[in-house]
């Protein structure tokens, strides 16, 4: 498998939310692909009529009753907002140009 | 510690005061908190007091009744959420967030009387051997403080390891309470998938991590997990199994030894891996040796696809942990930067706001599950789980439980291991294909290694922490009369001299600060 570029290091960047510098997509790039060529060592298994596990435990579906109970007040779910307006968190807005 | 406070030797204000002097004292030199609750623990110890002295006056059946951590110092990892205080995770984004509610761990402490005297240091999201990758600088190993204490949960074995605290709780993805435990020369568990709560976890990888004691003995360690673990509605993964009185079933020396009469244990061949250190090889297989001559019978056993466990691992955890992180985004609570438009925010928050390992594997969860790579990853990788998983699963159909090293190595310097990744994921390649089949580990101290401790690891069938609980005390009784059970931390003077210097600062006194 071809080794991930600076370009698609980036891209994976970008998909995470993450505001890297360029020391750092440098840096990643040379230990992902590393790592990814560590990964390789699992194509040397025929998985083709194995079955994937999700969980390990074999859990049926838990069901309950479906009862209101007291949840979080809105002032305590608040409270480590960075930015609050009444009941409502702060940002920016999403939409292009709304100021006016 | 239980039994004197009942009988009146000593109260739980001058236990908890104790403890808190020497963790405050020793804070700088070896790092392992990252908050401390004096007033919460000195209530908490003055109401177990107070309940103590009622119940000496009741008589014996009213102390028996008493909970069974009343009035006992316990430390929490940082990422046990805990109403109105503080939990980072050892990561800067979570600088400043106070605990809405408690987790259910905390409730279950709290229940059991159980005085909680803060949080300790840990690799950021549980991400890391080392306990390097902390955003509040590196743990040290009390026995040696230039090496690290292991990881993730490195403040929890080095506190349990400097008598700072008699128990504390870990978390375990991938070795994250055996691995450190080992390094420090502590008794610590890992429990089945399923068998705690993880309802108030900071999350790392949903179907991995666990939650689990640390103490100074098996028997300490038991009580913590029996005081935590069972059902709870708010952890749907959370099983509805029952729980043994863990504790109650380990008897004195004697006892204890003739249980190992005839268990049969399984050596698998593949955890004497490659990179094992010859002086932890041998106190493993000394430890075993000495298991066989208690009556246990010795079998070796193939775990074929072991060296598969690895990249199976670091596909699943980064994975899971990526879709987990997402929610840090400077919204609604936590670090948070305004970089322009909702976007830049991001960006400018989780840039800033994670540290080197954690963007690390959060990259590579987001490679190996986005489009054209899912497949060749994610699903691979499960499906080498199953594989996995059938390997213990064949081997527990000989035997009734594994016997093994829990770590490779000893404690290594700090600083040794940061600038390969890879070398440092080895450290928990006997631990972590446990993780990966949701099993039960037990480590204990087997002895030292270049006067460093070394960690015996009893991996069990799904929900049998009884026995390796039975097991870590039978081999504890065999090995009373050992001469390094006697050895304290080497490094516990230079704690308590002032002219040490501060843990937090030795990495960047390596060129090496973040």
């Amino acid at each position: 498998m071809a080794g991930l570029s600076r370009d698609d290091v980036a891209h994976v960047a970008h998909l995470a939310r993450l505001g890297l510098s360029e020391d750092e997509l440098a840096r990643l790039q040379g230990q992902l692909n590393h790592i990814l060529e560590q990964y390789a060592v699992l194509a040397e298994l025929d998985t083709e009529a194995i079955a994937p596990t999700a969980q390990t435990i074999e859990l049926e579906n838990i069901l309950r009753e479906d009862r209101a109970a007291p949840s979080l007040p809105v002032d305590v779910a608040l409270a480590g907002a960075p930015e609050r307006l009444g009941d409502h968190l702060v940002v920016p807005a999403i939409l292009a140009d709304q100021t006016t | 510690m239980g039994a004197a406070l009942r009988a009146g030797e000593f109260s739980s204000r001058e236990l908890v005061e104790a403890h808190l002097g020497l963790a405050h004292r020793q804070a700088a030199a070896l790092n392992a908190w990252v908050s401390f609750e004096d007033a919460g623990a000195l209530a908490a110890a003055d109401a177990a007091d107070r309940r103590l002295r009622e119940a000496r006056a009741a008589g014996a059946r009213a102390l028996a009744a008493l909970p069974s951590l009343l009035g006992i110092p316990v430390a929490l990892k940082d990422l046990v959420v805990t109403r109105g205080r503080p939990s980072t995770a050892g990561s800067r984004i979570l600088e400043g967030f106070v605990g809405p509610y408690d987790a259910h761990i905390a409730e279950r402490l709290d229940a059991a009387g159980a005085a909680i005297l803060g949080k300790t240091n840990m690799d950021e999201f549980a991400m890391g051997s080392s306990t390097e990758h902390s955003a509040w600088g590196p743990t040290s190993n009390p026995w040696d403080l230039g090496r690290v204490p292991g990881g993730s949960s490195g403040g929890s074995a080095a506190a349990v390891a400097a008598f700072q605290i008699p128990l504390a709780i870990g978390t375990d993805t991938g070795g994250s309470i055996r691995q450190p435990a080992a390094l420090t020369g502590v008794v610590g568990l890992r429990p089945t998938y399923g068998r705690v709560s993880r309802f108030g976890i900071i999350a790392f990888a949903s179907s991995l991590d666990q939650v689990g004691p640390f103490g100074r003995d098996v028997r300490d360690a038991a009580l913590l997990l029996g005081a935590v673990a069972g059902r709870d509605e708010r952890d749907s993964t959370s099983a509805p199994v029952a729980v043994p009185d863990y504790a109650a079933a380990l008897g004195d020396d004697g006892a204890a030894a003739d249980g190992l009469r005839g268990v049969r244990l399984g050596l698998p061949r593949q955890y004497f891996v490659a990179g094992m250190e010859p002086g932890v090889e041998a106190r493993v297989r000394e430890a075993v040796a000495a298991l066989e001559a208690a009556g246990a019978e010795i079998v070796e056993v193939d775990l074929p696809h072991t060296r598969y466990g690895l990249a199976t691992y670091y596909i699943i955890a980064p994975a899971e942990a990526s879709a987990n992180l997402a929610r840090y985004d400077g919204v609604r609570f936590g670090f948070s930067v305004r970089g322009g438009d909702v976007l830049e925010d991001y960006l400018a928050t989780r840039g800033r706001g994670f540290g080197d390992e954690v963007k690390r594997r959060i990259m590579l969860g987001t490679y190996a599950l986005s489009a054209g790579y899912y497949d060749a990853y994610y699903i691979k990788a499960q499906k080498v789980r199953t594989l996995i998983k059938g390997d213990f699963d064949a081997a527990f159909r000989q035997v009734d439980a594994l016997v093994a090293p829990t770590s490779p190595t000893v404690a290594f310097p700090i600083g040794a291991r940061l600038d390969d990744p890879v070398a440092m994921y080895l450290s928990d390649a006997c631990t972590l294909p446990v993780n990966v089949a949701g099993l039960p580990g037990l480590s204990v101290p087997c002895g030292l290694s270049d006067g460093l401790p070394v960690g015996l690891q009893f991996i069990g069938r799904p929900w049998d922490e009884d026995r390796l609980f039975r097991l870590g005390r039978g081999y504890e009784a065999i090995t009373a009369e050992a001469p390094w059970r006697n050895l304290e931390p080497a490094d516990l003077p230079a704690l308590d001299d002032p002219a040490t210097p501060p843990a937090a600062g030795r990495l960047a006194a390596l060129g090496r600060g973040r």
